[in-house]
């Protein structure tokens, strides 16, 4: 028997007559992108984002998405964090691949009025005021070498983005006063925002079709430029502006480019409780261990490279041992979509196992480290805290010569779609006999978000209103 | 659980408790370094359980409890999971997943292990800093732990996860608090309520305080309950998962024009109210 948790939920169970039990295995995530976490929005982890801020090049920015296609017009019952999820970011700074430090997030909903359907009974124009009758707030747990502590607590979420006449002036008004300090000097953000990832899904997910290279296909189609799927939707994100002296193992700010104390790994993950029982009278609720559903750090690595049976399984994992650990080394380092593009295009990516390009990348060769200061590989967002913030960023990141972008952690900017489609290409510095045109070349055709990002905290742009979704 | 078993209940782990209380190990001070997050304090973190070396030889099974404990004291999660015998390491395939349950749980502040009565099971008394957050949950001020122990190659290493069992104050003191409660909200006295009140935002209905006061109304708290299940708890229980409808009890009042309960928590020694329902 477990502890208070089983103990409390079998006492549960056996005396308040549930009617239906459903045990949740490891449910996981990207969008949707594995079977279990796609039935669960609220807990599927899209993106996570690490940088230097380019407004302070003394703090990093992480930020994670959540809730992924999320429509704006989607009253009345707007999306919101899950009251019932374990939300969190997780930082290595040793390059052990384990957490060193971890923020957590929990969520909590108040209605103020249960007998109107309505989310907002007239315009919101500042935070918490009367109008808004369904409110998020929530706290944060820190978890260090000095131990836990809560460091924030009864933090206000903005409310969605409804239209001009529920939230008028959404950004200065809303948004911008849900900036707020936590107890250790970083700044947080948790609310609606646009979806800062950009991707052709309807193409790429029609056998690998890459709109700008129809005619190549081996089912050929006239070209033609890429669509944003992802155009219009919006997610829920949390978004941190961290002092690097807090992040880094000693507490400086790094100067020197191809050392491991300059590189920390990154990776955001959700969890819910093991068990989650309905009673029948119109309420769920979640009881015994938290057990993690989703995690993201590289982009993509899951949605493209793990096979569907093992999806949810990858979510379950924590990122220490990612290769080594039941075969998911032959999934990352012998990858499914390289031979795809082979049998598609007639191109021809590296050979397997990968260990020119993708193994090193995964061991910090893209976050400027060389062969003698690789780290152990894993589904980490490794991100370079001696580079220097670039004024000028390149979509391409490393590729296009910028050495603060992808794969040295990732900005909103970056290109990760492209990047990665020309990785699995052989189109990258790292396997110089295919670095050639086309590998070297192919795209998505779609280069930017839909909209323009914010250039100060948090980054991640306006969400489009219910009213304007188009 | 009816009220007559927690009531019986109650009054044993009391009394155990007060036998226990006065040699209890550990920080008096109730300080901690518990719960550290990193996992890297070991050289065994992060590896499967093959790798990881074998604590210290442990010739009973209190021992290895005292070990395990101090260890999660610690918050060096590798030292006590050095500790789990071949089940436990069955549950929690390598240190990082160990570390990471253990560290949802609340810090330990002090323990004391009891003489072993039973070969395969040794309890300890363990006290944890009260409290009530959405990341931890309930800390219960003091619990019984019962472990149970194998002896594997001449060592004695211990199951994963023990049965717990929580030690609250009486069920009857929840009536005394709530109706302190419903006096000070009736009285507008914010000082009391606040000491009065384990959240910083009650559960629940939250405008009845403002609703009492001034209002003259006269409600007298009567009986105390488990809550119950359904809608009016589901805010309660999602925030702190099911496992509040064990711990929180349900005063019922009287005198209300509607139907209205006061939840309350267990927090140490004392009952705090988190939450009013109504009608």
């Amino acid at each position: 028997m477990r502890r208070n948790r089983s103990v409390a939920m079998i006492a549960a169970v056996a005396t308040m007559g549930w009617v239906g039990i459903s045990t949740t295995p490891a449910q996981a995530s990207s969008h949707r992108e594995a079977p279990l976490i796609a039935t669960d929005p609220n807990a599927d982890n899209t993106d996570v984002y690490a940088f230097r801020d380019p407004t302070d090049p003394n703090s990093m920015i992480v930020a994670a998405n959540f809730i992924g296609l999320e429509v704006p017009a989607s009253g009345p019952n707007f999306p919101r964090f899950g009251d019932d999820v374990l939300y969190e970011i997780h930082i290595d700074n040793n390059g052990d691949v384990r957490d060193d430090i971890t923020y957590q997030f929990r969520f909590r909903t108040f209605v103020d009025n249960g007998d109107t359907f309505l989310y907002n009974t007239g315009p919101i124009t500042a935070p918490d005021i009367a109008p808004q009758n369904i409110r998020q707030e929530y706290s944060v747990r820190l978890i260090d070498k000095n131990g836990s502590r809560i460091i924030g607590e009864n933090l206000r979420t903005p409310p969605v983005n409804i239209g001009p006449r529920s939230t008028p002036n959404y950004e200065a008004s809303l948004a911008q006063t849900s900036h707020l300090t936590l107890a250790n000097g970083a700044l947080v953000f948790a609310g609606q925002r646009d979806d800062s990832f950009f991707v052709d899904t309807g193409s790429i997910f029609d056998l690998f079709g890459l709109r700008p290279f129809n005619e190549a296909h081996v089912l050929g189609l006239p070209p033609e430029p890429g669509r944003d799927g992802l155009k219009n939707t919006s997610v829920h994100s949390i978004v941190l502006r961290i002092p690097i002296s807090e992040v880094t193992s000693n507490g400086q700010v790094p100067t020197v480019v191809d050392s491991k104390e300059s590189v920390v790994g990154v990776y955001s993950s959700t969890s819910r409780h093991a068990t989650r029982a309905l009673d029948g009278l119109g309420s769920l609720r979640g009881s015994g261990r938290w057990v993690q559903v989703s995690r993201l750090g590289l982009p993509l690595v899951n949605e493209v490279l793990i096979p569907l049976k093992d999806k949810d399984r990858w979510n379950a994992r924590m990122p220490a041992n990612d290769l080594d650990a039941d075969g998911f080394g032959n999934f990352v380092l012998n990858p499914e979509p390289a031979q795809r593009i082979k049998e598609l295009y007639g191109l021809e990516p590296p050979g397997n196992p990968r260990t020119s390009d993708i193994l090193p990348i995964l061991q910090g060769a893209g976050a400027g480290l060389s062969a003698g200061n690789y780290l152990p590989p894993a589904d980490l967002l490794r991100v370079n805290l001696a580079v220097p913030v670039t004024g000028e960023p390149n979509r391409l990141g490393v590729l296009g010569g910028d050495s603060q972008g992808f794969p040295n952690g990732r900005r909103l900017t970056d290109d990760v779609v492209d990047i990665l489609i020309r990785l699995m290409a052989g189109g990258t510095p790292f396997t110089p006999g295919q670095n050639t045109a086309p590998a070297n070349q192919l795209g998505d055709g779609v280069d930017k978000n839909d909209r323009e990002f914010l250039t100060t905290f948090p980054f991640l742009t306006t969400p489009v209103s219910g009213y304007e979704q188009r | 659980m009816t009220s007559a078993r927690v009531h019986l209940r109650t009054v044993a782990i009391g009394v155990l408790a007060a036998i226990l209380l006065s040699a209890c190990g550990g920080d008096d001070d109730g300080s901690s370094d518990g719960d550290a997050a990193s996992t890297t304090t070991s050289a065994a973190a992060g590896t499967d359980d093959a790798a990881v070396p074998a604590g210290p030889a442990m010739s009973t099974a209190a021992e290895a409890l005292e070990a395990l404990l101090a260890a999660e004291q610690a918050g060096d999660h590798a030292a006590s999971y050095a500790l789990l015998s071949s089940d436990g390491r069955r549950d929690y395939p390598n240190v990082d997943e160990w570390a990471r349950d253990r560290q949802q749980l609340a810090p330990i502040t002090a323990f004391e292990v009891r003489p072993e009565d039973d070969e395969g099971v040794v309890e300890a008394l363990v006290e944890h800093e009260p409290g009530l957050d959405p990341f931890v949950g309930l800390s219960v001020g003091r619990e019984l732990q019962r472990w149970e122990a194998v002896e594997e190659d001449g060592r004695w290493l211990l199951d994963a996860d023990p049965e717990i069992e929580p030690m609250f104050p009486p069920d009857e003191d929840a009536i005394g608090v709530a109706q302190a409660w419903i006096d000070a909200a009736t009285a507008c006295d914010e000082g009391a309520l606040a000491a009065l009140e384990g959240v910083a935002q009650l559960f629940g209905n939250g405008t009845v305080r403002a609703e009492l006061c001034d209002s003259g109304a006269s409600l007298q708290a009567v009986d105390v309950d488990e809550v119950r299940s359904g809608p009016a708890s589901s805010e309660l229980v999602t925030q702190y998962s099911g496992d509040a409808l064990v711990w929180a009890r349900s005063v019922a009042i009287e005198g209300a024009p509607a139907p209205m309960e006061v939840i309350l928590a267990p927090i140490g020694d004392d009952w705090r109210v988190i939450g009013v329902l109504t009608g």
